[in-house]
């Protein structure tokens, strides 16, 4: 029982600790979003373990790029849902007549 | 000659040769028999090192014969077969190892009743047939039974309980508690005469085949045999009056990453001892599911019931071997297989755990594999001794660079009978109602097995496994692997959801799936596909996955519960699952359980939150009103390591300095009970002979975690923290009133841009 190498998990947190320096000189606002991807990766543990990649980096903006096509797919779609719906309801207004003897 | 059938039940060297046996016959009463038998282990190594051996034992009481016997590894080997009286066999050995320490050995550390069921091919409890010559020597043995019967006929035991009145750690019991039969007794500690007399009174006349205690090893025997040295009242438990009691001593030891700790031990000769808090996993299935493992692992009862399922299954190994007439190494492992450091990353890795969907579902289904790593092990030969090997028929493994062979290895022959009994008896089970006569037979007979079925992955990369191999370990998890993310792909091809997966457990939903049948080609699919059994373990009404405690947009694999149709819970990782979770604050998780779960539809749980705010009110004024009984305000915790061993106490390690202070043994493993005052150690043992002054307790410490456990179950409903204060302290509802919360996953990204609704 026990391994010889590190978890997963312990591989992703020596990875986020590698880019603290860079984390300290980002804005708070940019730190938010770096916090954000960092979210995105650790709720992948299972997928970039199975990956055994022997550079764990590599897999990792992977997993990012796949959160953020998640967020902008579920965007579109909601999106697009409520210009359906705009439509639908713009549609459905009387429409405008203009009578002949109505003044400007 | 005279024939007797009935059940193997105890069996023990005898003083001067052979054995003494005892039967539980079909008559119900107990039979003691003698038989010759003698004990056979083997020396290998250099020709001349066996001459000097063979020359050392010359004059000793042994019988030698330079013989051939298979090695799982080397195949054929010359060895030194000696054969001796079980009565001086471990002195002999002990004499041996310190003077040949260079030879290998074989058949060594085997308990006399393995070799016996190895000889006979019975086992304990098995129905047999004993030919019996004059003098009670029994000169045939006819097996009338198997291990894998289903239903195998067990004689009726005659069972005394025995339990103090109260934990002899914490307070001097003052009576002793007797339950046999129809008849219960209280009998006083303070006249030890006849608390002696009416126990021997007790064993002669009921004579129990079984002894059930709490605290019997640990305490009841030894107060007894101190009472009878006092009072020279006669006091002898076992049924061979010519025997003591057999004590072992206690232990603490690591099991998958956890301290243990076992006390001394009390066994018993011609009737079994058992104490339930003494045991590691008894509790989970009690005398039926014990005697099922000892059944199909060939150890006695009473060793079976207190030692781990993994010396159970090392046990069914070496009978295995004995019986296909390997030899079993004394104290060796067969070597890892070198391999590159790109395969080790590959290997070097356990079981799939995925990291859940946040928030509540609806229709949740659980399918697992039915004993998935034993399956694993028996469908695709994976043993020791055949993976790593060189032969043309082998298949291979690509992604680790290792072959199988295809001859059938010794696990998977060990493995593969109990493990089809086990899929009967689950599949029996299931078509049963929890009221049926037999269903708790079955239960503990097939729990019983599950934690046999549960350590034997372990034991093949466990370091002091005589039948382990880490190549073989490392095989056996990347087959589990496999098979799990393929049974992942084949229900996300049959259109469901996975929501979690976890080892041999895939969580899974699909808005049209909510009956039974609506899985069965699922399951089907999978079993075709992995060639390993699955069932459908339950559908829930509702499961929620809960968040980590740090960040609440990260899930954790093994914190959830759920609500089955009936009321029945699955719980993981909340609280009140928590040894460590005082009673009063458990009981609070598990009503406001009891609250949700009359709510079937996950959207409309949030309804039910004013009624669970009003409770969690109650709770947090009861703490403040000091009404709550202290003993369930108790936190009990196992210490994880010796006292010296810590180098900033833990709240149970400070507890258990209090206890050696007053002078009391303290082990890694053993279980400490404290409670959280405002002193500045801020913890008091609970065993201390002082009773805890109530207005010491540390009332803030026991509502930071009440809230907490609140804090856990509500959050999937969407409950933050601040709300939940609010809700509870400042019993203001003006952010946002319980009972009109959303659930997290329903709302859209876009709910807050009023601007972008038309109204007509």
């Amino acid at each position: 029982m026990g391994h010889t190498l590190p978890s997963t998990t312990q591989l992703i947190f020596e990875q986020i600790a590698e880019l603290k320096p860079l984390y300290t000189a980002l804005r708070r606002a940019d730190q938010l979003v770096l916090d954000n991807f960092f979210e995105d990766i650790l709720q992948h543990r299972a997928a970039i373990g199975n990956a055994a990649n022997l550079l764990p980096m590599e897999i990792l903006p992977f997993v990012i790029l796949l959160e953020e096509r998640k967020r902008n797919n579920r965007i579109h779609n909601e999106l697009f849902q409520l210009l359906e719906e705009l439509e639908k309801k713009l549609l459905q207004l009387p429409s405008l007549e203009v009578s002949e003897d109505a003044e400007l | 000659m005279k024939e007797y059938s009935g059940w193997l039940f105890d069996l023990y060297a005898h003083p001067k040769h052979g054995i003494d046996l005892w039967l539980v016959g079909e008559d119900k009463k107990p039979h003691s028999f003698h038989q010759s038998f003698q004990v056979t282990f083997y020396a290998g190594g250099p020709v001349h090192r066996r001459r000097q051996l063979w020359k050392f034992l010359k004059d000793k009481p042994v019988r030698q014969t330079p013989t051939q016997r298979k090695d799982l590894y080397t195949g054929i080997q010359d060895v030194l077969e000696i054969k001796t009286e079980p009565c001086v066999y471990e002195e002999l050995f002990r004499e041996v190892y310190k003077c040949f320490p260079d030879l290998l050995y074989y058949d060594v550390d085997i308990p006399l009743l393995l070799r016996y069921a190895a000889e006979f091919n019975v086992f304990p409890l098995a129905h047999f047939k004993v030919e019996v010559e004059q003098g009670w020597n029994i000169s045939n043995v006819i097996s009338l039974d198997t291990q894998w019967e289903l239903d195998p006929q067990l004689p009726d035991f005659r069972i005394l309980h025995l339990r103090p009145d109260s934990n002899p750690s914490r307070n001097i019991p003052k009576s002793l508690l007797a339950h046999f039969g129809q008849f219960k007794y209280c009998l006083s500690l303070d006249e030890p005469r006849r608390l002696l007399s009416r126990l021997n009174s007790i064993f002669q006349q009921y004579n129990p085949d079984v002894i059930l205690t709490s605290y019997g090893d640990t305490w009841l025997f030894a107060y007894l045999e101190e009472l009878s040295k006092e009072t020279k009242i006669p006091f002898n438990p076992n049924r061979d009056i010519s025997r003591s009691v057999h004590k072992k001593k206690e232990i603490s030891f690591h099991n998958y990453g956890q301290a243990h700790y076992r006390g001394e031990q009390v066994h018993l000769f011609g009737r079994w001892h058992i104490d339930d808090q003494n045991c590691m996993t008894y509790a989970d299935y009690g005398l039926m599911g014990a005697i099922e493992q000892a059944r199909v692992t060939g150890m006695p009862v009473q060793e079976m019931a207190r030692r781990s399922p993994g010396a159970g299954v090392a046990s069914m190994q070496n009978l295995e071997a004995m019986r296909r007439g390997v030899l079993v190494p004394y104290q060796q492992q067969k070597g890892e297989a070198p391999k590159t450091y790109e395969q080790l990353v590959i290997a070097d890795r356990g079981g799939v755990i995925f990291e859940p969907l946040l928030g509540i579902f609806q229709n949740v289904a659980i399918i697992d594999f039915v004993s998935m790593y034993p399956s694993v092990m028996v469908e695709y030969n994976i043993s020791p001794e055949t993976v790593c090997v060189d032969e043309e028929d082998a298949w291979t493994i690509p992604e680790l660079n290792i072959k199988v062979s295809s001859r059938e290895g010794l696990i998977p022959a060990t493995l593969r009978p109990m493990v089809n009994k086990r899929v009967k008896l689950r599949r029996r089970l299931k078509k049963m109602k929890k009221s049926d006569k037999a269903y708790q037979s079955y239960k503990a007979s097939s729990d019983g097995l599950k934690w046999l079925g549960v350590v034997s992955n372990g034991r093949l990369g466990f370091a002091n496994a005589i039948f382990g191999r880490i190549n073989a370990h490392e095989a056996l998890s990347f087959i589990v692997r496999k098979m799990i993310l393929r049974a992942k792909e084949v229900a996300e091809d049959h259109g469901f959801t996975v929501l979690h997966v976890y080892v041999d457990s895939l969580f899974i939903c699909r808005t049209d799936a909510t009956k039974e049948e609506d899985f069965q080609s699922l399951l089907d699919e999978i079993e075709r596909e992995t060639k390993l059994p699955i069932e459908l373990e339950a559908i829930y009404s509702w499961m929620a996955f809960l968040s980590a405690k740090q960040n609440s947009n990260l899930s954790v694999p093994n914190r959830f519960f759920g609500v089955m149709p009936d009321g029945e819970y699955k719980i993981r990782g909340l609280a009140l699952r928590r040894e460590d979770t005082p009673l009063f604050i458990s009981n609070t998780q598990l009503q406001i359980l009891e609250i949700l779960k009359q709510e079937k539809d996950p959207s409309k749980l949030t309804h039910l939150l004013p009624y669970v705010v009003s409770i969690v009110q109650e709770s947090f004024s009861a703490l403040s009103d000091g009404i709550i009984p202290i003993n369930e305000l108790l936190v009990t915790q196992t210490l994880s390591r010796e006292l010296n061993e810590y180098k900033t106490p833990s709240p149970a390690a400070r507890a258990a300095n209090q206890l050696q202070a007053i002078g009391r043994n303290i082990r890694m493993g053993q279980r400490i009970q404290y409670i959280y005052v405002k002193t500045k150690q801020g913890v008091y043992a609970w065993d201390l002979p002082d009773p805890v002054n109530p207005t010491w307790i540390d009332i803030t410490k026991y509502k930071v975690l009440l809230f907490s456990a609140v804090y856990e179950v509500l959050q999937p409903l969407g409950v933050s923290r601040n709300v939940l204060k609010n809700w509870i302290f400042g019993k203001a509802s003006y952010l946002v009133p319980p009972g009109q919360l959303v659930n997290r996953q329903d709302l859209p990204l876009f709910a807050n841009l009023k601007y972008l609704h038309v109204d007509i």
